[in-house]
């Protein structure tokens, strides 16, 4: 029997000391960070708001979404301004003939609304961090315009939408209440005005340029109570960003080119934007937005483009009529027997055939400001994309002034940017005389927006505020032989089907967004 | 008092020695030369002393000192001790004469070492009579001489034993009746008439319920199992033509083992579902334990070194793997040294491999003209004329078949080498295998170095030991299969790319349409290079103690470690790398996993009637992973490719990560079995893992399993129908831990940002696929099993049935959650899985002839799969995109009450014709496609065609699926036939989306004013106003009857001295089909292989998830199927 116990003695020993010392379940965390450990220290609290700055452009190093391109395809497509004849989503929007499972309806809205969840959720841990209290008040201020500045794409696009200022776990949002676009007008108010009273008119480049400034908050303060046709108060902040202007803050760049240029990464005209390095944070902006097959501007996809209709709308005299690709010879060859290239030429209205066997009519023209003055040629550029720019506010300024003081009021400012762009200013006589009533200067300074913000993201919230949403849409479908389906209500994209499945209110409130 | 004595002879110098053989494994080694000089010591004479000791053991001893081996049952031994003995350079008749004396044993020289020890029937002498001698021989079926065989007269004690030609003399009378039986074939009687010599043959005992079956921590005899498995042995396994991995050698031979190729690329993914699927958003693929390690990787084994499969299906198998064994286990064992002369098999084939191609393309003149009508048919485009081609291009001559330009005909060879051998103590064996295939598709291979060593050391009677390791490194080039854009899937372009584009401009650069940006197909495939190197290590030992007679302890403990590397580079010649200077990038992900476990086992029978076995174990886990990965821009030269990073210019992007994952667990088992008439099996494992949330750590799963054999009661021998009858009955309960490794924390992930335009600054946000949930835990699967082993005819024809029921509850669950929450989805438990099912498993020895014989076996599974709970939301999956600009749809639809892989879409009804309204979709024109009103948002129709009208239009899950293999030997011809099928299944043909409209030459059947009667519409899916591309008109039946392997062979044996024999052999792989599906391969699973860790698709491990299970039954851009022809060669020397 000894032996025996021995035996088991031995093996029940060693069992007991290997048992005993692996019973330790807890992994270790080595590359994670987890919300509970992320937001300790003033170092945390600096990356996570990057983090959320981050968000405006997702996919560093090949971005496309949001504000790198994609924005551009709820803002400006199903409007008049672009046109894609590519099949499925992009024909959609430009043919009003979209649903919500349209692809850019829903990852603008998801990207917006994860710059609101990093937002709040860096808010809910301010308190418990130790630093000084300004530069604390400086991050909250910034993740507060940030959040202000998601609201309202959010609102611009779909008008009603769910609230939150705070972290709300993800298994209680289903049903969400939609909140009126007063409600969140509100909280966008309080938002800037926080971003007023903290942050600085400019930041030092160690700090970093594009960051958040008083200006852009006003800037954004001043869209919205435009939005909501409270002009006496956008005057308030539009006149704000103007004093900083005439104190040097802002400045018009004098060539209105050079803004465009990718070597200008940050001038005074820029309020807010979003900028990039080739390297590990290029964009796709070039691609997207270049032409297709130029001789110059090689190898870009002419993914998003203008559409003919608006581009004949600009005078000849303009330049900026210029400052687009068109009636060109292409870069590659047609066939194995020649050198020459097609030429890309752009149709008279209504002119189906092309006058030779080797010219293709043009569907749509690219802008030139995503690719004037290259830096490289290389697949992801170092562009800047402006949110807020200083002609955005000087043309605020000419409709604010319009609707209170009336059409000669508003002249200086929208002539103003036509000086700068080497366009004729109105009343300089001949064909472009001073509009004389409140309503034709206010169509001209709804045109001029669209000629100097042409891609922006300006054009469809610049409809719906002049009240031309439904007009100018129709008749851009008519001019293209098409039925004129567009509704009061389409002014409103519809909901993500996605969220719709989950939120009853937004499907109930889809069935009238659709043509 | 019997163990009183025999503990004292146990020294400890043994189990010191053992755990010195653990901490080096060179010893290993040194065996094999060990070995080697064994045999040069051998004795004639015999130095035994011992007392009390099992005969066996007295055997064993005898075995190491001398030249003699025994054969004998182990059963017939098993109790029998040798009270004592005592010889000095005896020979051997005098041992055994004093060891069997007064046992009821006789033994019998078959030759000059070998030795048969078996039974002596004790019979009243007085009864004798005088006898004449009859003379005979025993052969098998195939009239090969079987030694060894007991011979003996029924009803006395005369018996004999066959010698080594299977000759015998035994005296008996006319009328007496003879016995002949050996283990592994039947026992035959033949009554004595008056012939003086007999012959004999025996035939295999198909049941052979004394084999030996592998289980969880253990093995049993197959009589006595008491739960469903299936055990493969390596000859049951598809062997030929061109398996290149485990898995593709288990398709259609176990039922309800469903096996599928998600892609045919080389080297492409294959998915397991052991009696359907249970999760919703966890892997359903099976744990694999290859001798004794739990595994995620087994199926990329090489199949030549797989001794035999056990597919462990019900809970009372699995239950012992705990939180794991929930999608079944698959117990590998590999090949193992064995006694006897040394042995050297090589095993090798060539084959060659071509494509079926079912498409019929347009030319390039009917492309272009096609595509100017489509132009002028998109709204607001009447009347534009060349709109996508000019009448210069439409004089064009060029017509590239992009298929034709972009395959080859695939060569796959292969290589095995394998030596195994040994003595009673040192038992080696070592493999090296080669598996090289070139893909039908140019510049798609797969290349695999596998080499094996496994020693089993005995240290003596009661201590041995062993080690297994096990290395390979596959070599890979392949290509992006899932993605939905040109660039990163070769497969879009190759059957949707402008066949008016030359493949190579005049300069030798690739030709591109004016103006075209991205690459051609055959660019994208030859001109990027995309590496992928897989190495595996796999090394554990073991050591195994029975400190007493019915006790054995185990410890078990290795270490796997992976690595994969993805190399990539775009040369200045693609259209990226051209605008970029060259693009590179590498990935590493390593991952080890390190293992420990012990087990005790207890085994007694008492007074004949009561055993019982008990098995206690723990077992310890831990698996480190790490990724990195690095882009990089901007090259002088092509010549470095990726391997030179440095000479970049610009890094354009990292990707770190690393992880670890704990797994503990204790386990244990009992078995009791009545007289081997009830057996009964209670197993218990309690686990605990680092996965889980805070609030559940730890899980427990219990099973319980029951087995009648009811061939042993008497009611049943005497209805004379059944030669083997066995009910089993099992509950039991198990889990699925595959829920990623901190899933239940909310977690960040990094980001960075430029604010100045020059320099990055890093920052953080929130991970949206991973809100916190400390909640989370393991799926849990209970599980009926009840099934029915019968045998019949002498057990020629074996017939297994088995039903169970499982339902899988807390299921892990991908929730979707409202963007807008900030969130895309989270991990949960929530709801429930229902499989229902029933398999049959049926062998059958048609006909056994001398010269003929005709072997049958059938498998057939029926499953039905029920979601019964997902919180009454339903969850929507969503596809690839078919093509760059249009939105991904939902293609599947996981609803209660609904089978996972219910097909999701409108219902499409036909084309719009002229003068018809429809008012559902007021906005459409004649020629387009018209959907049914299912529905609105009322629940009823509304007049409208919109989201509220998809339904559920297919389903992936086949009504049944079947294997069938003939085996025909005539001489020395064999001949076997290998058919695999599946019944009632669907696939959406997402390929044909992008064909059918302006590709192939359906196009020119689409409706026209003046081609009305068509149901393919005029311009596609992708411009219309209403419904949607994913609709029933993309549905098609996948059924499928496949010829998956034919093959011939004929063997030589005694060649030569130098060859035992040699197998030549052809095979033709699926040589025919017989679907009705119109694309490349009914046998397809798109989602199935999306997403890798190799960080490319369409290659590696099938990883699972919400979208793989759910959405089953997606066929879009697969890997084109082929046919193959091989030769093969097997020399055993």
């Amino acid at each position: 029997m000894y032996s025996m116990k021995k035996y088991f003695s031995i093996i029940s020993l060693s069992m007991l000391v290997v048992v005993t010392s692996c019973t330790k379940l807890e992994p270790k965390l080595y590359s994670d960070l987890t919300t509970a450990n992320a937001y300790s220290t003033e170092s945390d609290i600096n990356a996570a708001l990057v983090g959320i700055y981050a968000d405006l452009n997702p996919y560093p190093g090949d971005a496309w979404m949001y504000y790198a391109g994609y924005l551009v395809m709820t803002t400006d497509y199903s409007t008049d301004m672009g046109f894609s004849t590519a099949a499925g989503d992009p024909t959609k929007m430009s043919n009003f003939t979209y649903d919500a499972n349209n692809r850019y309806i829903r990852y603008n809205w998801q990207y917006m609304y994860n710059i609101i969840s990093n937002s709040n959720l860096l808010l809910s841990k301010m308190d418990a961090v130790e630093m000084d209290e300004t530069k604390k008040k400086r991050i909250m201020a910034q993740a507060r315009f940030l959040r202000a500045l998601a609201y309202r794409d959010i609102t611009d696009a779909w008008g009603p939408a769910p609230l939150y200022t705070t972290v709300t776990p993800p298994d209680q949002t289903e049903n969400a209440p939609l909140a009126t676009v007063a409600e969140i007008d509100q909280q966008i108010i309080d938002d800037c005005k926080y971003g007023i009273d903290n942050l600085p008119e400019q930041w030092d480049e160690s700090e970093g340029l594009s960051r958040a400034t008083k200006g852009a908050c006003a800037t954004l303060l001043a869209n919205v109570y435009m939005r909501a046709h409270n002009y006496q108060d956008a005057k308030t902040y539009v006149d704000m960003v103007l004093t900083l202007k005439d104190a040097g803050v802002y400045q018009l760049n004098s060539d209105f080119k050079k803004v465009w240029s990718e070597s200008n990464k940050f001038d005074k005209g820029f309020i807010f934007c979003i900028l990039h390095e080739a390297g590990m944070n290029g964009g796709e902006i070039t691609n997207h937005f270049g032409p297709s097959d130029h001789p110059e501007v090689t190898d870009r996809w002419q993914y998003y483009a203008v559409s003919l209709e608006f581009w004949r709308k600009y005078n000849d005299q303009d330049p900026r009529k210029q400052f687009f690709y068109y009636n060109y010879e292409g870069a590659s060859p047609r066939d194995g027997n020649t050198t020459h290239g097609f030429y890309y030429m752009i149709p008279e209205p209504g002119q189906t055939t092309p006058p030779a066997d080797t010219v293709k009519l043009m569907k749509n023209v690219a802008t030139k400001k995503y690719s004037y003055e290259m830096v490289s040629n290389s697949y992801y550029d170092g562009r800047t994309i402006a949110i807020f720019r200083i002609e955005d506010v000087i043309l605020y300024k000419a409709e604010i002034e319009n609707e209170l003081n009336g059409p000669t009021a508003a002249l200086p400012y929208i002539n103003m940017i036509r000086a700068r762009a080497g366009a004729p200013e109105y009343g300089s006589g001949g064909a472009f005389p001073a509009p004389a009533s409140k309503e034709e200067m206010a169509q001209k300074i709804l045109d001029e927006r669209g000629y100097e913000l042409v891609f922006e993201y300006k054009r469809r919230p610049d409809l719906i505020r002049f009240g031309k949403y439904e007009t100018i849409c129709n008749d851009y479908l008519t001019a293209r032989g098409m039925s004129p389906v567009v509704t009061a209500n389409m002014k409103y994209l519809p909901y993500p089907l996605i969220d719709a499945q989950l939120n009853s209110n937004m499907a109930a409130e889809n069935l009238n967004r659709v043509p | 008092m019997q163990k009183k004595a025999i503990g004292l002879k146990r020294p400890w110098r043994p189990a010191f020695k053992a755990f010195m053989l653990m901490n080096g494994i060179t010893v290993f080694f040194l065996a094999l030369s060990l070995q080697l000089s064994a045999n040069g010591f051998a004795q004639k004479r015999i130095n035994l002393e011992v007392s009390n000791a099992p005969l066996t053991e007295v055997l064993h001893q005898i075995e190491n000192k001398t030249i003699f081996r025994f054969v004998y049952s182990k059963d017939m031994l098993a109790d029998k001790v040798v009270s004592a003995a005592k010889f000095r350079r005896a020979p051997l008749e005098e041992v055994l004469n004093h060891l069997l004396g007064n046992m009821p044993l006789t033994y019998k020289m078959i030759n000059d070492s070998l030795v048969s020890i078996g039974e002596r029937k004790m019979a009243v002498l007085a009864e004798e009579e005088a006898q004449a001698p009859v003379k005979g021989q025993v052969t098998d079926e195939n009239g090969t001489p079987l030694p060894g065989v007991s011979v003996t007269v029924k009803g006395t004690s005369r018996g004999t034993i066959a010698d080594e030609n299977g000759a015998f003399t035994i005296d008996a009378n006319p009328g007496e009746t003879i016995e002949f039986s050996i283990v592994g074939y039947k026992v035959q009687t033949i009554k004595l008439g008056n012939e003086k010599s007999l012959s004999i043959q025996l035939s295999a005992d198909a049941a052979d319920l004394n084999a030996v079956v592998v289980i969880g921590y253990g093995t049993q005899k197959k009589g006595d199992l008491t739960g469903a498995i299936t055990s493969l042995k390596a000859s049951d396994l598809t062997s030929g033509g061109t398996v290149s991995n485990a898995a593709q050698a288990l398709q259609g031979r176990a039922a309800g083992v469903m096996v599928v190729q998600n892609s045919k690329a080389p080297g492409g993914s294959i998915s397991v579902r052991v009696r359907g699927s249970n999760s919703i958003s966890s892997t359903n693929e099976p744990l694999y334990v290859v001798d004794g390690f739990a595994t995620t990787s087994g199926v990329d084994l090489n199949p030549n070194d797989i001794e035999s499969m056990e597919i462990l299906k019900d809970a009372s198998a699995t239950a012992i793997y705990g939180a794991r064994g929930a999608n079944g286990v698959i117990i590998i064992t590999t090949k193992r040294g064995k006694t006897g002369k040394a042995q050297i098999t090589y095993n090798g084939y060539v084959g060659m491999q071509k494509i079926n191609n079912p498409f019929n393309m347009l030319t390039g003149k009917q492309y272009m003209t096609l595509a100017n009508e489509l132009y002028k048919e998109i709204d607001g485009q009447a009347g534009q004329e060349y709109g996508a081609y000019t009448q210069s291009q439409l004089e064009s001559d060029v017509n590239t078949d992009w298929i034709k330009e972009t395959t080859r005909t695939g060569v796959v060879h292969s290589h095995n080498l394998q030596v195994q051998g040994g003595n009673e103590n040192t038992k080696i064996l070592t493999s090296i295998g080669y598996f090289d295939q070139a893909g039908v598709l140019k510049n798609t291979d797969y290349s695999r170095f596998s080499g094996r060593v496994n020693v089993d050391q005995k240290i003596n009677s009661f201590i041995k030991s062993g080690v297994s390791l096990y290395g390979q490194r596959a070599n890979s080039n392949i290509q992006d299969y899932g993605g939905n854009i040109l660039q990163s899937n070769v497969l879009l372009g190759i059957l949707t790319y402008d066949p008016t584009v030359p493949a190579y401009n005049a300069d030798g650069s690739f030709g591109r349409p004016p103006g075209g940006r991205g690459d051609n197909p055959l660019a994208n495939l030859v001109a990027r290079q995309n590496e992928v190197v897989q190495d595996r290590l796999n090394g554990n030992a073991y050591l195994e103690i029975k400190p007493i007679q019915d006790l054995t302890a185990r410890v078990n403990g290795g270490v796997e470690i992976a690595h994969y590397f993805t190399g990539k580079y775009l040369p200045k010649s693609t259209y990226q790398g051209g605008i970029d200077n060259g693009v590179a990038s590498t990935i590493d992900y390593s991952s080890t996993r390190q293992l420990f476990d012990a087990t005790l086992t207890y085994a007694k029978t008492f007074n004949d009637v009561h055993s019982f076995s008990v098995l206690g174990g723990y077992a310890y886990e831990k698996t480190n992973l790490s990724y990195r990965s690095l882009s990089v821009k901007g090259f002088s030269t092509d010549l470095f490719s990726f391997n030179n990073l440095d000479a970049a210019s610009t890094i354009t992007g990292t990707n770190y990560y690393k992880q670890e994952s704990l797994l503990i667990s204790f386990f244990g088992r009992l078995n009791y079995g009545y007289k081997d008439k009830y057996l009964f099996t209670a197993t218990v494992r309690r686990d605990g893992s680092s996965r889980f949330g805070t609030d559940h750590k730890w899980g427990y799963f219990p099973s319980g399993a029951f087995a009648w054999r009811m061939d042993k009661e008497d009611f049943i021998r005497n209805l004379d129908l059944f030669s083997t009858l066995k009910f089993r009955l099992g509950y039991g309960r198990t889990g699925n831990d595959q829920i990623g490794n901190y899933a239940s924390y909310a977690l960040m992930a990094t980001t960075h940002l430029t604010l100045d335009g020059n320099t990055n600054t890093a920052g953080t946000h929130l991970n949206q696929g991973s809100p916190e949930n400390s909640a989370l835990k393991w799926e849990t699967t209970s599980q009926y099993n009840a099934g029915l082993d019968m045998g019949f005819f002498n057990s020629r024809l074996m017939v297994s049935v088995d039903a169970y029921y499982k339902k899988t509850s807390d299921l892990l669950i991908s929730k979707t959650f409202p963007l807008y929450s900030g969130f895309t989805s989270g991990l949960v438990n929530l709801g429930s899985v229902e499989n229902k099912g029933v398999e049959f498993e049926i062998s059958s020895k048609n006909f056994n002839g001398k010269n003929f014989s005709w072997d049958t076996k059938f498998n057939l599974a029926i499953n039905r799969n029920k979601v019964i709970d997902i919180g009454g939301k339903d969850i929507y999956l969503t596809s690839s995109k078919p093509m760059g600009t249009v939105s991904e749809e939902q293609f599947a639809v996981i609803r209660e009450g609904e089978a996972l892989g219910s097909l999701f879409g409108y219902v499409y009804t036909g084309v719009i014709q002229e003068g018809e309204t429809y008012a559902p979709q007021a906005s459409s024109v004649a020629g387009d496609p018209k959907f049914a009103d299912i529905s609105g948002p009322e629940g009823k129709p509304d007049g409208k065609i919109d989201s509220y009208d998809r339904t559920i239009i297919g389903s992936a899950n086949p009504k049944f699926i079947y294997g069938l293999t003939n085996t025909f030997n005539y001489n020395n011809f064999d001949l076997s036939i290998f058919l695999h099928g599946s019944v009632g299944n669907d696939l959406l043909n997402m390929s044909r989306m992008n064909l059918e409209w302006n590709r192939t030459t359906d196009a020119l059947n689409r409706w026209t004013t003046s081609n009305t009667n068509t149901d393919i519409p005029r311009n596609g899916f992708y411009y219309m106003k209403s419904g949607g591309y994913i609709n029933s008109h993309f549905i098609e039946n996948a059924s499928f009857m496949r010829l998956k392997n034919i093959t011939l062979g004929y063997t030589l044996k005694n060649v030569s001295k130098a060859f035992n024999s040699v197998r030549f052999y052809v095979t033709a792989e699926n040589l025919l089909t017989f679907t009705k599906y119109s694309g490349w391969d009914p046998e397809v699973d798109t989602k199935g292989y999306e997403t890798t860790t190799s960080g490319t698709s369409g290659a590696g491990t099938a990883n699972g998830g919400q979208t793989a299970n759910g959405g089953a039954g997606l066929d879009f851009n697969a890997y084109p199927a082929m046919r193959s022809y091989t030769f093969g060669l097997s020399i055993n020397f």
